[in-house]
């Protein structure tokens, strides 16, 4: 709930922002024609007292589905959308071949609302309105346009790619952190090359049964 | 401009929370809670318990309804979570659940055979066997190691259910739950096992040789067998090569490849399999002697959310109406199992406005079913397997909004924390609602109302947990009057089995 109170506050920077400046902000879309894609990302988690940390991680989308894979710990996430627009969750632990099944209520009852557009798009859609395009770049051989908010405590950089409607890069300050995530390599999902682990034969475990197995 | 409407929406939402107890306290008022009428309430429900007598008639039917984790804390909350919603209340704490009007009322003492705080497995065999064992298995006796996969082992130390001692005298049994019909409350009513996560057979060793809990319903073959059976945990009846008709994109999890719901329509005569509101509506209870419900692949919606399911579930109501009207069909009487399972996974969840719903549920439910039978030949027994850690706290004033912030009596301002901070009456002592780094979250603003808000919690777990205090037993009709005092929850099987005339155990 309080996150709401937030982003409210970042709209509104953004909107003041807005005033000063001629440049266009980030058009998403419809959600219902986004490209299936397959991407490994690497996020860098930088902090002033210590090391640079790395982290490389796959994500596979289509219209109705959004995977992740951890690669440090072999564990992922499982994003559904059903036809009556029910959003559906899962973690996954491919190591114990085992998935904890969230479902649209269960992650009602804990306070969760699912954000669809978030998901697939990898940007909270709240944050997604406070960005304004600030020149174009060349990525992988296509034209990404930068945008950025104006917002100094919590400064959000992004590098999108308007064909694949997926961020190339995300560069955002936090809490005295900086997280910076990047593709290392972007293929249609049909031509992916990426090791996608099935989980046709995992154990399923229900969010609500958790409770009698702590 | 947006900073002005947060404003004016924060200022709202004190105002209208201020409007509700302002509401609620001149509801009280009206009332005249003066001495007089206190001393006069007292009169006369002390004529009321003078003139109870022992109903000393045995019972033809039992009916048994479980509140999975329904602490004492949990029906005070919820008795007053009703109370607040009824019109011209006098702040919702006088009202009373269907069930608190019961004249009888025993404390139970929950702990399983090795664990000072149970699941859900070893009570309910205590509750429907009169046998405590250990942690996470079903109706065997305390010899058998969880998980024993040997099936001969499982088999020599099966304690009998009152349902099937009630099937062998000829009665007709019924299961109706919210949670899947394999769970561990309804499963203890059919099923014999070490592990209650053996729900299907995917869910076992494959060189194990105890039957799964569904097959075990399928084949319950004690006298004509189970005539209701209603709940959810569809996926557990259905092989992996079926699609489930409701959520056509999944499919069971059976890997034996039987289909349990066609099993269960080839073995009983006059038998109706239903997965959805429509079907259940339709089912004509006089035409209809062995009826299985099925109505979702896991869990049944929560009762906040069951208008928004696809296919559409019955209430727990409506299934405990129907399955009376199937079972009182039997001149002989009959055993109903009724459990309000999801009160435990809200409770689990940290979200108390899903635990208290679904127990002013289960407390419809019970109103229903004392409409559709007479306290002459029917106990009717309430109460919980075991409690959660769930806490009403601080010195809210009368009426306040029970999901509400703690405002004390004559204050205008929220009550704080040594940090400043207000804080709900509703809490866990553990539980996913941690909010404690590094200051608790202020929740000033906050519409802890809300279905989805989620309790603070002491401990940050996962999930929050079971709780070991006793929980109540509510009861009347036949036989009712046996249960008082405080007693081990073994004892309830006792008083069913004695108004049925059974002999204990066999």
């Amino acid at each position: 709930m309080s996150k709401k109170w937030l982003w409210f506050s970042i709209i509104f920077a953004g909107l003041s922002a807005c005033a000063h400046q001629t440049s266009e902000p980030l058009y998403i879309g419809e959600s219902n024609s986004l490209p299936d894609i397959a991407v490994e990302f690497e996020t860098t988690v930088i902090e002033p007292t210590q090391q640079e940390r790395h982290y490389r991680w796959y994500f596979w989308r289509t219209v109705n589905r959004v995977e992740t894979q951890n690669l440090r710990d072999n564990s992922g996430e499982v994003w559904t959308k059903s036809v009556t627009g029910d959003v559906e969750y899962a973690r996954v632990f491919h190591n114990e071949k085992q998935m904890i099944d969230y479902r649209s209520s269960d992650l009602n009852a804990i306070g969760t609302e699912p954000n669809w557009a978030g998901i697939t798009l990898l940007l909270n859609p709240a944050i997604a309105k406070t960005l304004m395009s600030d020149g174009q770049t060349e990525i992988f051989g296509r034209t990404g346009i930068e945008y950025k908010n104006n917002n100094v405590e919590n400064p959000v950089d992004i590098i999108w790619l308007a064909d694949e409607k997926v961020p190339a890069m995300i560069q955002r300050v936090e809490h005295g952190h900086t997280l910076v995530t990047r593709i290392v390599t972007l293929y249609s999902l049909e031509k992916s090359a990426l090791l996608h682990q099935s989980t046709a034969n995992y154990r399923h475990i229900d969010f609500a049964d958790i409770g009698d197995k702590e | 401009m947006c900073a002005n409407e947060c404003k004016l929406t924060a200022m709202a939402v004190i105002l209208a929370s201020s409007l509700l107890t302002i509401s609620a306290v001149s509801n009280a008022e009206t009332i005249s809670e003066n001495p007089k009428f206190w001393l006069d309430s007292g009169k006369q429900s002390l004529a009321d318990s003078e003139k109870l007598k022992p109903n000393e008639n045995n019972a033809k039917n039992v009916i048994l309804f479980v509140g999975d984790g329904m602490g004492i804390s949990t029906i005070t909350a919820a008795r007053i979570f009703e109370g607040q919603s009824k019109p011209n209340n006098r702040g919702g704490e006088e009202n009373s659940l269907s069930f608190e009007k019961f004249p009888y009322v025993a404390l139970s003492k929950t702990y399983s055979v090795n664990q000072q705080t149970p699941d859900s497995a070893p009570t309910m065999t205590a509750i429907i066997t009169g046998v405590k064992t250990n942690d996470g298995e079903l109706s065997v006796g305390m010899a058998v190691a969880r998980q024993e996969k040997n099936g001969n082992v499982v088999n020599a130390n099966k304690v009998k259910s009152l349902l099937e001692q009630a099937e062998e005298n000829g009665l007709s049994t019924g299961i109706v739950t919210t949670a899947r019909l394999t769970h561990a409350t309804p499963a203890a009513c059919y099923a014999h096992t070490s592990e209650r996560d053996w729900e299907a057979d995917a869910d076992m060793p494959t060189d194990a040789t105890v039957s799964d809990i569904a097959k075990q319903l399928i084949n319950f073959n004690y006298g004509n067998g189970l005539e209701v059976a209603m709940g959810g945990g569809r996926s557990k009846f259905l092989p992996e090569t079926i699609n489930d008709p409701e959520e056509l994109d999944k499919k069971g999890s059976r890997k034996d490849g039987l289909n349990l719901t066609q099993q269960w329509l080839d073995k009983y005569p006059n038998a109706a399999y239903v997965f959805d509101k429509m079907g259940f509506a339709a089912i004509d209870a006089k035409k209809t002697d062995h009826l299985l419900g099925l109505f979702d692949i896991s869990h049944m919606e929560y009762e906040n959310d069951r208008e928004k399911d696809t296919a559409g579930e019955p209430s727990l109501t409506e299934m405990t109406a129907k399955a009376i009207d199937i079972l009182s069909k039997n001149k002989k009487g009959y055993v109903l199992m009724v459990e309000a399972g999801r009160i435990d996974h809200a409770h689990h969840a940290g979200n108390a406005y899903r635990a208290l719903s679904e127990t002013v549920e289960l407390s419809n439910a019970v109103r229903k079913a004392l409409e559709k039978t007479n306290p002459k030949d029917t106990l009717i027994v309430v109460t919980a397997d075991h409690s959660h850690t769930f806490t009403i706290a601080g010195y809210p004033q009368r009426g306040n909004p029970i999901l509400g912030l703690v405002k004390q009596p004559g204050e205008t301002d929220f009550a704080k924390d040594k940090h400043g901070m207000p804080y709900t009456t509703l809490g866990y002592a553990n539980g996913p609602g941690y909010r404690g780094t590094p200051n608790r979250v202020d929740l000033t603003l906050i519409d802890t109302a809300h279905p989805d808000f989620l309790q603070e919690a002491a401990v940050p777990l996962a999930s929050e947990t079971h709780a070991a205090e006793d929980v109540a037993i509510f009861a009347t009709g036949s036989k009712a009057h046996l249960f008082h005092g405080i007693q081990e929850e073994s004892y309830i099987y006792q008083v069913m089995a004695k108004a049925l005339k059974f002999k204990v155990g066999q």
